[in-house]
C-alpha cells in the first residue's frame, strides 16, 4: 500500500466521522424537541378538557345573573310605584327634623324629595319696627285727634317715642278700644258670642 | 488507481464541506427549537394551579341559582304584602 493513499483514507474517514457527528447531534436535538412537544400537547389537551364545560357554566351564570337583575329591577320599580300612594296619603310632613323617628319619613325623604324643600321659608322680620314707624299715622291721615293734640301741646303727635296713649289717639277712636274692662265683657262671655265679645272687649275681650 | 485518487479528492474537497455546511444550517435552528420547547414546557406547567379555580364555577352557578330562587320568593312575599 502506498502511504499517501493510507493518509488519504484516514482523512476521508475523519471527514465521514465529522459528518456523522453532526447527524447524531441533529438527531438528539430533534428527539428532545419531539419529547417536549408531546408533553406540551398533553398539557394543552388536559387544559382544553378542563375548560370545555366552563363555557356552558359561564353562560348559565350570565343567564341566572341577568334574571336576578331583572327581578331586582322589577322589584325596585314596584316598590317605587307602591311608595307613591304612601307618600300622597301620609299626613305627616316630610321634614326629617319633625319626624318622630319613623323609618318611612327618612326613607321617603332620602329617596324621593330632598329634605330642603320641606323647610319653611324664614319668617319676615317682626312687625314691631313697622309699628314703631307709623307712616300711616302721620299727617296724610287726618283725624280730629291730630288737631286736638296740636291745640293742646302745640306739636303734632308724630313722635316715634310717643307713649301708647298718644298713638291710640292718633289712629282714631274706631280702631282702638279703651283699656278699661266693661261689664259687657262678662255678659259676652256668658252668652258666648264671639262678635259681641270682640266689640265689647279690650284687653280681655281680644283674642290672639 | 488514479481514479481512486480523484474520487477521494472530490469527496474530501467537495462533498464533505457541502455536507458539513448543510448540517450546520440544520443544527442551529434545531437548537433554537429545543430552547423554545424547553421554555414552553416550563411555563405550560404553571397553568395547572390557575385552572383549579375553574372547578368552583359549578359551585358559583349553584349559589346563584339559590339566590335567584330566594329572590323570587322575596318578590312573591312582597307582592302578597302589597
Amino acid at each position: 500500500m502506498d502511504p499517501a493513499y493510507v493518509v488519504l483514507l484516514i482523512i476521508v474517514a475523519a471527514a465521514v466521522a465529522v459528518i456523522a457527528g453532526y447527524l447524531i447531534a441533529i438527531t438528539l436535538i430533534l428527539r428532545h424537541v419531539v419529547n417536549r412537544l408531546v408533553t406540551i400537547l398533553g398539557a394543552v389537551d388536559a387544559v382544553s378538557e378542563t375548560t370545555q364545560p366552563v363555557g356552558a357554566v359561564v353562560n348559565d351564570l350570565n343567564r341566572d345573573l341577568d334574571a336576578g337583575r331583572k327581578h331586582i329591577e322589577g322589584l325596585v320599580q314596584r316598590l317605587e310605584a307602591g311608595r307613591a300612594p304612601v307618600g300622597a296619603t301620609a299626613q305627616t310632613p316630610r321634614h326629617p327634623v319633625d319626624g318622630d323617628g319613623h323609618g318611612h319619613d327618612e326613607w321617603e325623604a332620602t329617596t324621593t324629595a330632598p329634605p330642603q324643600e320641606a323647610a319653611p321659608p324664614p319668617e319676615p322680620p317682626s312687625p314691631l319696627p313697622r309699628e314703631r314707624h307709623p307712616p300711616e299715622r302721620h299727617p296724610p291721615e287726618r283725624s280730629p285727634w291730630d288737631e286736638w293734640d296740636r291745640d293742646t301741646t302745640g306739636a303734632p303727635a308724630t313722635s316715634e317715642a310717643a307713649p301708647p296713649a298718644s298713638e291710640d289717639m292718633a289712629t282714631g277712636p274706631q280702631e282702638r278700644h279703651p283699656p278699661e274692662p266693661s261689664p259687657w265683657d262678662e255678659r259676652d262671655r256668658d252668652t258666648d258670642r264671639p262678635q259681641e265679645r270682640r266689640r265689647g272687649g279690650g284687653l280681655w275681650g281680644r283674642r290672639g | 488507481m488514479i481514479l481512486l485518487w480523484i474520487g477521494n479528492l472530490i469527496l474530501l474537497l467537495v462533498v464533505v464541506p457541502v455536507v458539513v455546511l448543510i448540517l450546520m444550517r440544520v443544527l442551529s435552528p434545531a437548537r433554537e427549537i429545543k430552547i423554545y420547547a424547553d421554555d414552553i414546557t416550563t411555563y405550560g406547567s404553571q397553568f395547572a394551579p390557575h385552572l383549579e379555580a375553574l372547578s368552583d364555577l359549578t359551585t358559583t352557578r349553584e349559589l346563584v341559582r339559590q339566590v335567584n330562587a330566594d329572590l323570587e320568593r322575596y318578590v312573591r312575599a312582597l307582592d302578597r304584602i302589597a
